[in-house]
């Protein structure tokens, strides 16, 4: 009943609204000889005063002056007068709490009226009052509430001692609702008061938990058989509201037999047809849970779910169509197989709105497969034409993308090609990017799609990425283009109109990869793009090129060597997201978790989650405390999605040119000597420029070093040793995770054969242990595995070596995060740590 | 921009320009008619990660009955009948829990500002639009209907209304088709009878759903329209517009679906029952 407290804004000089205090005062007056009169007609005028005053409230003026003058007209047996009244009082109790105290009386009286709904609606007002000093007023009438013989009244006052619980948890308390409300729960006719009750409860004994054991035990309680049982077996007297209540209860029960789940999955079968979506989606949470360990019946459920799935995908609001893909997504990531019949459900209609055409091609896209591939890409095709241009380009990357996932892309490249050939801007320019990551991973295209976008002419693509994606291409296949060294040349020349910097840095890379296949046409370019680069007021352009030039300076060959090495094609672009946090999704089925992608922890307030839901994590770990922090930073996936974008090669240099651009400092050119370059370059003998400064040994070093090119003249540290039966009891190993800090947290990509092998977490356990380093904690099931490692130095047993390692059997992918006593050697211990990761399967 | 036009503890209803999720910018559902763009959003504030559907249907639910009563859903309504709305957002929601959204039962508790009702008032002098017993539906199994129901007539009507989306390519190949359907009844019995209808095929049905049953909207006729001229000098379009095309075939019901018989239980007099079969366009496109 209260509108959003607007009354500090300004009131708008629009004529309607009263512009000073004379309306006010003008209303009080009115009001004030009302009070009294009790000629006929009066609650009529009555009204149209109090209109007038809610009306004000409602767009934000104060009319808190009017508290008493309000309460004085309340003595009324007009219900519309007194709903009015409740409505104003409610709102403005809270800041005049002394005055509040006034409306007390009349509403008191009004819980013990005769009518039933006069005495629902001012219990009802009463408890939102929110004023903590009239706590001692509300409980009478709440406990006289309860005991009503009227279901209405007792509805309101279930949710009245919530209310209350939220003003005064102790009088609450004190007062004994809590038990009253479980015996109504358990004994009251009326479905309404019984699940008010189990609401209240609900939120007073997961508020409680935390603070007593009882309470504790009372919530476990609500979830306990007899409950669910008695409460599941009425479902079908509640409203659809209280059904979706109970169904959140019922997902949350944990079966203690197999023959339960069927019993529970039997009595709800029939929610799946109720009319309103809620409570079917709520139902469908509940089969999925409850059937989440039994693999076979899980497979039934999603067969059972489909149907009505998709039609409240087709026949329910956009608003509503948007959530359920969302879920489908969702669904469809667990069980690929799930809808690859379905797929033309999820064709979009020209007037749906655009958010949900976005999910149904991301749907489109997933369940995209051998038998269905040519129907859903000519469909999308059909998109890459649509006015809607941001639906065009998504269409495009979702060819782009099923391109990615199959294997068989002859047809899709072709098409692909064919986009190229519409000539509109952004349609090339998002083939472009799509045809650069197929290069990637299906290089045996490349003499088709080269011959096409040697086509293109590069005054025609703008946006950066597609640029940098042409510039890529240019650079890595100009063996094959006749021409790209002279694009890349007239690209350079227009360096200064270049805004992008991510552009600026593709030209360099694309220049120095031409230079080395195709060097007499190019030193010019290159020469000058150094140049241009090393002039360039951005850091990274300025560090790219420098680094090109010392490499060059230093030996052609390396040089060649690390631009141009010999790629491997991508197997897999990497998944944005790990699967535990898909897991943890799925867990918060139907919830806007679903649709924002993300755990609730990521979005939601410390204060507002729920009480042990960080604990959730790592319970299946085998040992109970967990020394981990909880929150994955989310960071990491953005900064994976950024590293999908370049290129391996590109990869490796910009972690170079971050990790190095501090090793020195970049001294002073002029370009006369830049000049010199690209006359020096031609022949293969070591560069001398005059005008440079020194060359430096030790500056180089430092790059091979990065470089891994195995050059290094540093003195090699000594070998670390590592104690062969190290001990360490779990307490201090959870001590010590808490007290250091990471030292080093790396990621990497396991051999094939070791995933292979990685079956249980035990496998791993005893090889390590034969690699000197001892677990401690394990756990997880397929494919996500969790460790816990240890290891002591030889020569100094109070040094430890502690190590969280996770590890995807399904990406292959592998995080550590190591923490050491000494820091210094953390290094060394992770070259052993991961030789020995990576011997892991060897026979 | 947006601005605040009526409230309640756990609802907030305003206008605004901002386009967004959970909320929405018409009442109609894709069934009840074309979307009018009114730009007024219905906001649901949550403190944790929500129900999302159940937020999704309150939202569809509270703006269908503010338009039922209100004859439409927009500012300058919503501001001369506040009122009103205050009522039943107090009565549709407390704290947060969704108490009742039977349009029958709260027509039955407040009762909506039609000519009848204010005719009424001027001649009988009372003038609130708040009955002051509570309906009995509260206390019924059975939350859509009164116990006490008593029609002058002993009459049920049952239309099977279907709808067709499809996408027919520029070639003239169906890219996509469904149908979907709905059973409008439309009851005058007394009492409380029990109901069975009975297809002849029911198995060609493929996910079912019980819709409520509620107030039948005004038939709002639609009509064959759209007419497509090209301009003088203009041979071809630049781009490739989809054109919907709208029908109504009276009799038919496309999918095949026929009722066998309705079974009325529970009545003293048998009643006249009335059977119509009726196809329209869904989401019907023609591409080009």
């Amino acid at each position: 009943m209260a509108p959003p407290n607007l009354s500090q804004r300004a009131p708008s000089p629009s004529p309607s609204q009263p512009s000073g205090k004379s309306e006010i005062s003008d209303l009080k007056m009115q009001l004030r000889q009302l009070a009294g009169s009790r000629a006929l007609g009066t609650d009529d005028s009555k009204r149209d005063l109090f209109k007038k005053v809610i009306s004000y409230m409602t767009i934000g003026i104060d009319v808190s002056s009017l508290f008493s003058e309000m309460v004085m007209c309340s003595a009324t047996s007009d219900i519309v007068l007194k709903k009015m009244c409740y409505l104003y009082v409610g709102n403005y109790a809270k800041g005049n709490p002394d005055l509040a105290l006034l409306t007390i009386n009349f509403l008191q009286k009004d819980c013990r009226d005769e009518d039933p709904m006069i005495r629902g609606l001012a219990l009802r007002s009463l408890c939102s009052l929110r004023v903590a000093n009239l706590v001692e007023y509300l409980v009478g009438p709440l406990g006289l509430g309860l005991k009503d013989g009227n279901a209405y009244v007792r509805t309101v006052a279930a949710m009245g001692v919530l209310k209350l619980y939220h003003i005064s948890a102790s009088a609450c308390i004190d007062a004994e609702f809590p038990s009253m409300l479980k015996r109504l729960m358990l004994n009251d006719p009326d479905p309404q008061v019984v699940a008010n009750c189990l609401s209240s409860l609900q939120d007073i004994w997961s508020l409680e938990a935390s603070t007593s054991e009882e309470a504790a035990r009372e919530r476990e309680a609500l979830l306990s058989k007899p409950i669910v049982y008695h409460i599941l077996n009425r479902i079908k007297d509640f409203n659809e509201w209280a059904q979706c209540l109970i169904l959140d209860l019922a997902s949350n029960y944990i079966p203690s037999e197999s023959d339960e789940i069927f019993d529970i999955m039997n009595l709800l079968e029939d929610r799946l047809q109720h009319a309103n979506g809620a409570v079917v989606l709520a139902t469908i949470k509940v089969f999925l849970h409850l059937t989440l360990s039994m693999t076979d019946v899980h497979q039934q459920v999603y067969e059972r779910i489909k149907a009505p799935l998709l039609t409240l995908v087709s026949a329910g609001s956009p608003e509503q169509s948007y959530a359920v893909l969302s879920h489908l997504h969702l669904l469809v990531m667990r069980a690929p197989m799930l809808f690859s019949s379905d797929y033309k459900h999820f064709y979009c209609q020209y007037s749906e709105p655009s958010y949900v055409k976005k999910l149904k091609l991301e749907m489109l896209t997933a369940i995209a497969n051998e038998s269905n591939t040519y129907e859903i890409v000519t469909e999308l095709c059909e998109y890459a034409a649509n006015v809607d241009v941001s639906i065009a380009r998504e269409s495009i990357r979702a060819v782009g993308k099923i391109a990615l996932q199959q294997y068989d892309v002859n047809a899709i490249v072709d098409r692909l090609l064919q986009f190229l050939e519409m000539e509109k801007d952004y349609v090339t320019a998002e083939t472009l990017v799509l045809v650069k990551d197929l290069l990637r991973k299906y290089p045996q295209w490349s003499h088709d799609c080269i011959a096409v976008v040697g086509n293109i002419s590069s005054k025609n693509v703008q946006e950066p990425k597609a640029k940098s994606a042409l510039i890529w291409m240019l650079g890595e296949y100009s063996q094959d283009m006749a021409d790209a060294p002279y694009i890349l040349e007239n690209l350079i020349e227009n360096w200064d109109d270049e805004h992008s910097s991510e552009v600026r840095l593709h030209l360099l890379t694309a220049v120095m990869k031409c230079f080395f296949k195709r060097p007499p046409e190019t030193h010019k370019a290159l020469g000058a793009a150094l140049a241009a680069g090393l002039a360039d007021s951005h850091q990274d352009v300025h560090d790219r090129a420098l680094f090109y030039y010392r490499l060059l300076q230093y030996d052609t060959s390396t040089a060649d060597r690390v631009v141009n090495p010999p790629k491997q094609a991508v197997s897999v672009f990497a998944d944005t997201q790990s699967s535990e946090i898909k897991d943890r999704i799925f867990d918060e089925f139907n919830s806007l978790s679903v649709i924002y992608q993300k755990p609730s922890y990521m979005f939601i307030d410390k204060e507002h989650r729920g009480p042990g839901d960080l604990s959730e994590e790592l319970g299946n770990l085998s040992v109970g405390s967990e020394p981990v922090d909880n929150t994955l930073p989310t960071q990491r996936y953005e900064a994976n999605d950024n590293d999908l974008l370049l290129s391996t090669s590109e990869k490796e240099e910009s972690r170079v040119q971050a990790s190095d651009s501090s090793a020195y400092s970049a001294p002073e050119y002029d370009s006369s000597s830049l000049s010199l370059v690209s006359t020096g370059i031609q022949s293969e003998a070591p560069l001398s420029v005059p005008g440079l400064p020194a060359y430096n040994p030790q500056a180089s070093t430092d790059i091979d070093d990065l470089l891994g090119l195995g050059l290094s003249i540093t003195p090699a540290p000594p070998p670390l040793k590592l104690h062969p039966k190290a001990v360490l009891d779990p307490g201090t190993f959870q001590r010590k995770w808490g007290q250091l800090g990471i030292s080093l947290s790396q990621e990497f990509s396991m051999e094939p054969r070791g995933v292979a092998a990685l079956t249980t977490p035990q496998a791993l356990l005893r090889h390590m242990q034969g690699q000197s380093v001892q677990c401690i904690a394990s756990g997880g099931q397929p494919p996500n595995f969790k460790f816990f490692f240890f290891a002591q130095k030889a020569d100094e047993p109070s040094s430890f070596f502690l190590v969280e390692c996770l590890i995807n059997s399904s990406s292959a992918k592998v995080q550590v995060k190591i923490k050491a006593d000494d820091g210094g050697a953390s290094d060394a211990f992770w070259t052993l740590f991961k030789s020995a990761l990576s011997k892991f399967g060897l026979p | 921009m947006s601005t605040v036009i009526g409230a309640s503890a756990d609802l907030v209803l305003f206008t605004t320009n901002l386009p967004g999720f959970l909320s929405f910018s018409s009442p109609h559902r894709r069934r009840a008619g074309p979307r009018v763009n009114t730009m007024l959003q219905c906001i649901f504030v949550i403190s944790d990660s929500g129900n999302i559907l159940e937020l999704d249907e309150f939202l569809c639910r509270v703006a269908d009955i503010i338009s039922d009563y209100l004859g439409g859903l927009n500012e300058d309504l919503i501001k001369d009948n506040f009122v009103i709305v205050y009522e039943l957002l107090d009565e549709m929601m407390d704290n947060g829990f969704p108490l009742t959204t039977e349009p029958n039962i709260l027509r039955e508790m407040i009762s909506p500002p039609n000519i009848v009702s204010k005719m009424l008032s001027v001649v009988t002098g009372k003038s609130s639009n708040v009955t002051s017993t509570l309906p009995d539906a509260t206390q019924s199994c059975v939350p859509w209907r009164k116990t006490d129901v008593k029609h002058a007539t002993n009459e049920v009507y049952v239309d099977l209304v279907e709808e067709m989306d499809s996408i027919v390519n520029s070639d003239g190949n169906l890219v996509k088709c469904e149908i979907y359907g709905e059973i409008l009844v439309n009851s005058n019995l007394s009492g409380f009878p029990d109901l069975t209808l009975s297809f002849m095929n029911p198995a060609i049905l493929n996910d079912t759903c019980f819709w409520s049953i509620g107030r039948i909207p005004k038939d709002k006729a639609p009509s064959l329209t759209g007419n497509l001229t090209l301009e003088a000098g203009m041979d071809s379009l630049h781009i490739c517009p989809v054109f919907q095309a709208k029908f109504k075939i009276m009799g038919v019901a496309l999918s095949g679906l026929k009722i066998d018989k309705l079974d009325a239980m529970n009545m003293p007099n048998p009643p006249y029952k009335g059977f119509r079969a009726l196809t329209r366009s869904g989401e019907y496109e023609v591409r080009s």
